[in-house]
């Protein structure tokens, strides 16, 4: 009865600290339970794709003492120059080559997303653990067969963004608070479809990129600089803009945006089961209903309108009870994939919540391309009555390639 | 845009009814012009689904000719993905042989679910194709669950073409059955192959009855295959016999093989077993207290309540990261009834961990529980902290009741609790309890509950009144704190009372109604402070007034019109002497985002006592307004501060502003435009030749029109300034007064390819297909004094259309007196 109270501002100090886990995260975790050290006292990881954004991700990883970074592949040469003079990491254009290697724990995969299925399963099917840039997958049937993966093979899939507690935590927090009643609406705004690309054929540069493997599982294309560009690089001429590659920004930042929205909705486990196509009557935006009654609006902001009114994030925030949150005061999608890969615990951007995220933004895509209202069966992960739009759940990968 | 966005697709079917945009499709090669391709998705896009079936007849007639383009047929297919019947089938499964074709036949026929022709396509194709598109074809069988496909497809995992091979082992495992996994099972292949063999296998076995899966799954772990896929076939091992799977699993905690144990802690966290949580739980006692934690965590994550009597005996471990792991699965399970267990704290864990853990925790009778422990001797104080954590209100009854306590901690705690959960309906009760406070910190403890309950009414006129209510019979100590508390009201009420208290005659609170009115949270006593500010002889309680009244300008009177706001500034600044109080007013002024505000802030730059404020003040307030109207007049101030000032931080600031304030005046943004311009089969190579009417020297009148839209910072975005388009030109001009000729930089940027001309004079021109930044072609041209015409022509491939363009000097600065008029 002396303790004294604990100010809100202090709580956070210690509920956002990384909370050391000192004797679960040992190599004896991880190695053998009669105490036997293993061969490594560090997370093996390898990076796979290494440009702007995948490097950051395994620049963060390094800095964390718990992990060792083994080795790095980019189908791009210039990728690996940085890497070249570096001993203690091996240098792969074929991601193939560091699947087969046993010596590696984990591997990050910052490619373009046409690749993140492929390579992610074949890594799990090796037995290493993953953390996958988002946009998680490129349709929504490869992101179901991530999740099985997943699950198959015991692994631990966290996939990125760091902006869904970073940027839209407190928001989420307020939300949930119950300060403002139940949530009614919630807004986000990530941005467009992609584009096919029609760019003219180019020669391939010598000694500069591996086409095919680049292409991999998408048509194959003539080559152009534009059409493998670092995501909106080259004013906007990037892989990002088409659709054989990505889902535009409606699905890159639908993963930070779509993320946030649907995590402080509590609906990030499941899926609409309408999509509205902006009619610009009783739709005046892409308008997505949840089970729930919740709906989800593309537009307006980054915001939830409650049943008092909107939500605003408050200054000292306290996560309130159910909404969940990075394992063991991780302070980023990065920190907690390392925790959990220690501890087996499932990790807050899990790949099912990834999935359902990256499915919501799939959806969005093809009610714009198809131009009309669809209806979604959550847990069939289907449409109802549109074959369609079913169609459009999934492409098939070019040969060899199929996950 | 909506218009134009019309008008766009109108001229895309008005093509239709001219010349098909299918028949050129089958012409089309990447980068041609024009773009069929896309023109043909747009249409297909506008076009109703009952529509359909006449554009599938065309796509079919592209991807059926002979002389069709390798790319048409590629965006056919593409569009067939989406619209394609069986009627289709025939024409697309032409290409399945095809190299690279046969991964767009594919787009089609794999997508065609429920169509049994597809499949057949699929299957007669398997047998013909050559060796590089087999494996694609097996696959795309695999995704449609064929089973009829299963006997080619074996046949084709004994083919010695490894990728064929391992296409076709991984195609049998997907479809799955019987005969998959017998095919399977008998199959030899190379070691390079095994592994892709044990995976099939596993995703087969998924599909078989659970007798026939055990055995694959049971095989599979004995095996010598990868560790991933005997974890794998464990995991499916667990799922149709527990019963065997469940020891392995165990054995795997206790054992020593690392990455089988890493699955198996998986295993624990995620895999459905009612069964596995009892048999872990059990084991958990003969574990290493490293494994042990681990071992919680998972089971805590597993969700399962059946673990949950076992962690709370683990709350008391001597190792303390056994209790904190405890702890935590305690939190994750929500377990209602370990409450008592994890307050008590017996392990002696981190107290706010405890406490953080469970007020994150989440189920409707957690809240009931800790309100049940308040009156305890031992737990109540951090069962309150907790709820009030929880924002859980339904406790301030019990709260209430704890503020007689006769333990003096409970009190405290009480009155802290209420703080977080009281409402306006506890407030009379808290007065009157308050009136029997005899500690100091108790009384100060109690007061501050009050004002913040004070603070969150959502009526708090309604809130204060309950408070004023006590003030009439109260004594001197407790009016004060009426008086303390008005601010925190800040309703008429509440004003009345502390002019009255002020007026009183009684020092003390004469004092105290001082202090809460340069306190006020809005601007309703600002007339007060004024004039308690003008009363000379008012000592301290004149500077407090003066001090409030200035932080209230800042704090309460946001939204009062400028000069109104500016006024009361300046009434400030004639009753101010001290430093500390011309500080305020400086400070006040900066954060008015005004013109007028940064001319008096000026004034300060010549008084000694505050200059170092005035200049960094002066300094931020001109960057905010640097884009404003009055952005000219900054100029000459901050010149003279960046060479006056002494300060290495307002010399940054000034550096900073007058960057920008040159950077976003030297992009010419007053500009007329005409076109776009475009000519059918023609792309950016041909229109950049062209000279369209605009160009000196062309024939025809150019129709010109200033660009109101797409103007950002320093570029143009020529897609919103005329529309969004590929392969098309637009030509745009400006007229440049100079003060007198001088030779300058003419830097631009574009994407994609430009022109310039100066005063009819070609002078640059640069043929690229690039994405626009500032300043990518520079050329030096002399300009006349007077009027000079700068004409652009700015040439678009696809995607982005854009351009920037400034004039400097040849130093690179801005040209004095020059200006850009959009004629």
């Amino acid at each position: 009865m002396t303790e004294k109270r604990i100010s809100r501002r202090k709580f956070l100090g210690v509920a956002g600290a990384a909370v050391a886990l000192p004797n679960v995260i040992t190599s004896k975790a991880l190695g053998a339970a009669d105490g036997t050290p293993p061969a490594s006292e560090r997370i093996t990881m390898a990076g796979i794709g290494m440009g702007g954004q995948g490097s950051g991700d395994l620049g963060q990883f390094g800095r964390d003492r718990r992990v060792q970074i083994v080795a790095v592949c980019d189908v791009k040469h210039s990728a690996l120059n940085r890497w070249k003079n570096n001993k203690n990491v091996k240098t792969y254009f074929d991601y193939r080559e560091i699947c087969a290697r046993d010596d590696i724990d984990a591997i990050m995969c910052g490619t373009p997303d046409h690749w993140h299925a492929q390579i992610t399963i074949d890594a799990m099917k090796s037995g290493k653990d993953v953390y996958c840039e988002k946009p998680l997958s490129l349709t929504i049937k490869e992101g179901r067969k991530m999740v099985e993966a997943a699950r198959r093979y015991k692994r631990v899939f966290s996939c990125g963004s760091q902006r869904v507690i970073g940027d839209y935590g407190r928001l989420a927090c307020a939300a949930r608070s119950g300060e403002y009643g139940k949530i009614l609406v919630a807004h986000a705004d990530p941005g467009g479809p992609p584009r096919h690309c029609y760019l003219p054929g180019q020669p391939v540069p010598p000694n500069t990129i591996e086409w095919d493997l680049w292409l991999g599982p998408a048509p194959w294309a003539p080559y152009h600089p534009f059409r493998c560009g670092r995501a909106y690089g080259l004013g906007g001429k990037g892989f990002r803009t088409w659709y054989d590659y990505s889902g535009g920004m409606m699905t890159d930042w639908g993963g930070h945006k779509f993320g946030g929205a649907m995590h402080g909705m509590g609906v990030d486990h499941t899926g609409p089961t309408d999509i509205f196509y902006p009619d610009g009557k009783e739709h005046r935006h892409l308008t997505y209903l949840f089970p729930n009654g919740m709906k989800l609006v593309v537009g307006g902001g980054q915001k939830y309108m409650c049943e008092k009114g909107e939500a605003k994030p408050l200054r000292n925030f306290k996560v309130p009870p159910g909404l969940r949150w990075y394992e063991d005061g991780a302070r980023s999608p990065i920190q907690d994939l390392t925790n959990c890969i220690v501890t087996r615990k499932r990790p807050f951007r899990d790949v099912e919540y990834a999935h359902r995220v990256a499915t919501v933004c799939h959806l969005g895509n093809i009610c714009l391309r198809l131009k009309r209202s669809l209806k979604w069966d959550p847990d069939k992960e289907d449409f109802i009555g549109d074959s369609e739009a079913s169609r459009l759940t999934d492409r098939p990968r070019r040969g060899p390639w199929q996950i | 845009m909506r218009f134009l966005a019309i008008l766009t697709a109108l001229c895309v079917i008005a093509r239709l009814g001219g010349a098909d945009v299918f028949e050129d499709l089958a012409e089309y090669e990447y980068g041609s012009e024009p773009n069929t391709a896309a023109e043909a998705e747009k249409l297909l896009q506008n076009t109703p689904v009952a529509e359909h079936g006449a554009i599938e007849d065309k796509l079919i007639a592209v991807v059926a000719s002979k002389d069709a383009t390798s790319a048409g047929k590629q965006f056919a297919c593409r569009m067939l993905q989406q619209v394609g019947t069986e009627k289709c089938i025939p024409a697309v499964s032409g290409l399945l042989s095809d190299e690279i074709l046969s991964h767009y036949a594919r787009l089609v026929l794999e997508r065609m679910t429920t169509s049994a022709k597809a499949g057949a396509a699929l299957r007669d194709a398997l047998a013909k194709a050559p060796d590089e598109v087999k494996g694609g074809i097996a696959s795309s069988l695999a995704e449609r669950g064929d089973k009829a496909a299963v006997a080619a497809i074996a046949k084709l995992a004994a083919s010695k073409d490894a990728a064929v091979s391992k296409a076709s082992i991984l195609a049998l495992g997907k479809i799955g059955g019987k005969d998959a996994a017998g095919a399977l099972s008998g199959l030899g292949v190379p070691a390079a192959l095994k592994s892709t063999l044990a995976g099939a296998l596993i995703v087969c076995a998924g599909s078989l009855p659970a007798g026939d899966a055990a055995e694959v799954y049971t095989s599979l772990y004995n095996s010598d295959h990868l560790e991933a896929h005997r974890a794998a076939a464990l995991g499916g091992l667990l799922k149709v016999d527990e019963k065997k799977a469940i020891p392995i699993v165990t054995g795997l905690i206790k054992g020593n093989h690392s990455r089988l144990r890493t699955a198996a802690l998986r295993m624990v966290v995620m895999d459905k077993s009612d069964a596995l949580t009892a048999a872990v739980t059990d084991i958990l006692g003969g574990l290493s207290p490293e494994t042990q934690a681990l071992v919680i965590g998972c089971l805590g994550q597993r969700g399962d309540l059946v673990a949950a009597g076992q962690m709370r005996g683990y709350l008391v471990s001597e190792n303390k990261e056994v209790a904190k792991a405890a702890l935590i699965a305690l939190g994750y399970l929500n377990d209602a009834d370990s409450i008592r267990d994890l307050l008590a704290n017996k392990g002696n864990l981190d107290t706010r961990l405890v406490e953080n853990t469970i007020a994150r925790m989440h189920g409707d009778d957690l809240n009931d529980r800790l309100v049940e422990l308040i009156g305890d001797k031992d737990l109540g104080v951090r069962a309150i902290r907790i709820l009030a954590q929880r924002g859980h209100a339904g406790a301030s009854s019990r709260l209430m009741a704890m503020t007689r306590s006769g333990d003096g901690a409970a009190r405290a705690a009480a009155w802290e609790g209420l703080a977080e959960l009281g409402t306006d309906a506890d407030i009379d009760q808290l007065m009157a309890g308050l009136v029997k406070v005899a500690d100091d910190s108790e009384r100060r403890a109690a007061v501050k509950t009050i004002k913040a309950i004070c603070s969150r009414a959502a009526d708090k006129n309604k809130c204060f009144d309950s408070v004023a209510k006590h003030y009439p019979a109260a004594g001197n100590d407790i009016k004060l704190i009426v008086i303390e508390l008005a601010p925190s009201a800040g309703g008429e009420g509440a004003l009345k009372l502390v002019r009255a208290a002020l007026k009183s005659g009684n020092k003390d609170l004469s004092a105290k109604a001082v202090r809460a009115l340069a306190a006020w949270p809005n601007a309703a006593a600002m007339d007060d402070l004024l004039a308690l500010s003008k009363n000379a002889e008012g000592g301290t309680d004149r500077i407090l007034a003066l001090r409030g009244y200035v932080t209230r300008i800042d704090a309460c009177c946001g939204g009062m019109p400028v000069p109104k706001r500016l006024a009361m500034f300046g009434a400030a600044a004639n009753l101010a002497g001290r430093p500390d109080e011309k500080r305020l007013i400086v400070s006040g002024l900066r954060n008015v985002k005004h013109i007028d505000a940064f001319r008096a802030l000026v004034k300060y730059l010549g008084d000694s006592s505050v200059k170092a404020e005035a200049e960094l003040a002066v300094a931020e307030l001109a960057y905010d307004l640097r884009r404003g109207r009055d952005a000219e007049e900054l100029i000459p101030v901050m010149l003279k501060l960046g060479d006056t000032s002494e300060s290495r931080t307002v010399k940054d600031r000034v550096r900073r502003c007058l960057s920008e304030l040159y950077g976003g005046r030297s992009f010419i943004k007053n500009w007329l435009g005409a076109g776009p311009y475009a000519e059918r089969g023609k792309g950016m190579n041909e229109l950049f030749k062209i000279a369209f009417p605009p160009e000196p020297g062309a024939s025809g009148k150019a129709e010109w029109k200033e660009i109101k839209a797409g103007i950002g910072g320093d570029v143009i975005n020529l897609e919103q300034a005329f529309r969004p388009g590929d392969n098309c030109c637009a030509y745009v001009k400006t007229t440049v007064t100079m003060p007198e000729a001088q030779t300058v930089r003419l830097e631009m940027g574009s994407d994609d390819s430009i022109k310039a001309w100066v005063n009819d004079k070609l002078v640059h021109q640069t043929l690229a297909s690039r994405g626009h930044t500032p300043a990518q072609d520079v050329v030096k041209v002399k300009l006349n004094q007077g009027e000079n015409v700068i004409l652009l022509k700015i040439v678009d491939s696809s995607a982005h259309w854009a351009f920037s363009c400034r004039i400097l000097d040849e130093k690179g600065m801005p040209v004095k007196g020059m200006k850009a008029a959009a004629k």
